[in-house]
């Protein structure tokens, strides 16, 4: 054995029979003392916990009001800007393309109907690459044509991810408050063990020294509430 | 002549151990309730903005396709109507105008349906009316969702009001056995021992009521 270990063990058997040597009293005192202490830490780091897990879940609503706010204007950017461009700039090329089909392709056209098609050929052209001009921020989400393949899912997904950067996600807040009031839970669980430490002692106080079991499972369960009181410290 | 009332140390040295444990169970009940008040109140209120998002955008997609829907009626039904009217020729060259802008108007159903996902061969209006009974559905079972956690969270919130309640009856039986202690006299320490008790039961009551009834 080690002179260390001999030191704390001879410490330990001091102990033991110090407290072995003082009177049923002081020992219920003691026990009473040690659950008080441990009711003050574990009542106040509750109420921390549900303090803390409480305010998480109000500030995921106010995350979740941000975050729809930005999404909500995305989405208006896109159905109510970006769509519209670009649904007048395929008007436009498509009308152009089909005067100019129909001018090219159908036969006994008058000379009349040659001077339409070419004029609003002309116009929807020109149209379309005034429209092409205001549609060049989202180039990116046309095909190589730029007109006739939008990808509206793109866009979209792409405005709502700018739209939301930087800003939390209001689940993970909220699962952070949920870890929050487990923890709650578990020091609520300790001061239950608490309070049935000062039963055991109340009792042992009415039956008297004859039943110094009762001080002793007292305790164990003051132990229990440490052990409790140490975990929900490391974990987290 | 006044009586000693020696036996009473007992009986209230186990009741104030009750009492301890009772109002650690009935703040338990308390801490157990007011965290699923508080986030059965937050989930809801987080799902209200939810909903609300939701609708907006679903407003704005289908407002989208509808007009893109109009848009491209509008055309078909000029150039059909056009097309009718000239009868297959007319001196302004309006006959052949209509017939490009009927195949305008075809290419651009087609292009349109892509874009916004519709699914090929439903005519717009037909898919435009399945998303929106679609999207009415959805929000109802939002809706549902969104109401049942409120009503949770009043219940919960009962249910740690009881608790508190609970608490505070087992805070006076504390005090009532103190008194009870400090009376020297055995008969009035008895009377107010049993009112102490009383408010015990009381209390266990309440903790009863808030962990199971409601």
């Amino acid at each position: 054995m080690s002179p260390e270990a001999a030191r704390s063990g001879s410490r330990l058997q001091r102990w033991r029979r110090a407290l072995s040597g003082t009177s049923f009293e002081v020992r219920v005192a003691v026990l009473l003392a040690a659950a008080a202490i441990v009711a003050g830490v574990v009542g106040a780091r509750r109420d921390d916990f549900a303090g803390g897990a409480s305010g998480d879940w109000s500030r995921a609503v106010r995350v979740e009001v941000k975050r729809s706010l930005a999404t909500t204007s995305a989405d208006q950017l896109v159905y109510g800007t970006i769509i519209p461009n670009v649904a007048q700039l395929q008007e436009a090329t498509v009308q152009a393309k089909a005067y100019l089909a129909e001018l090219g392709g159908a036969p006994g056209l008058t000379g009349a109907e040659r001077d339409a098609l070419g004029v609003r050929a002309r116009i929807e052209y020109t149209r379309s690459i005034a429209l092409a001009r205001t549609t060049v921020a989202d180039a990116r989400y046309f095909g190589a044509d730029h007109y006739s393949r939008f990808d509206l899912g793109r866009a979209l997904l792409d405005e709502r991810r700018d739209s939301v950067r930087g800003l939390e996600d209001p689940v993970a807040v909220e699962k952070d408050g949920d870890r929050f009031s487990r923890f709650s839970i578990a020091d609520g669980v300790a001061e239950i063990l608490v309070a049935i430490v000062v039963l055991l002692a109340s009792v042992a106080v009415a039956v008297g020294a004859a039943r110094p079991a009762v001080l002793r499972a007292g305790a164990g369960v003051l132990v229990v509430a440490v052990a409790i009181l140490v975990a929900v410290e490391l974990a987290q | 002549m006044t009586e000693e009332a020696p036996s009473l140390r007992g009986p209230l040295a186990v009741l104030g151990g009750v009492v301890a444990v009772l109002a650690a169970l009935l703040g338990f009940v308390q801490l157990n309730a007011s965290r699923h008040s508080d986030r059965a109140a937050a989930e809801g209120t987080r799902l209200a903005v939810a909903i609300f998002r939701d609708t907006t955008a679903a407003g704005g997609r289908l407002d989208m396709k509808g007009m893109l829907l109009r848009r491209q009626e509008q055309l078909m039904t000029n150039a059909s109507g056009m097309h009718l009217l000239t009868g297959g020729g007319s001196p302004s060259g309006l006959a052949a105008l209509s017939v490009a802008d009927e195949h305008a108007a075809k290419r651009l159903g087609r292009l349109w349906q892509t874009m916004t996902g519709t699914p090929p061969g439903l005519p717009g209006a037909q898919a435009l009316r399945a998303e929106q009974a679609a999207f009415k559905a959805r929000t109802d079972t939002m809706v549902a969702h969104q109401n049942a956690l409120m009503d949770d969270a009043d219940r919960y919130g009962r249910k740690a009001q009881t608790a508190a309640r609970g608490l505070l009856l087992a805070a006076i039986a504390g005090a009532v056995f103190t008194l009870a202690g400090a009376i020297r006299e055995r008969r009035p320490a008895r009377a107010v021992l049993g009112a102490g008790v009383l408010l015990v039961i009381a209390a266990a009551l309440a903790g009863v009521v808030a962990a199971f009834v409601y």
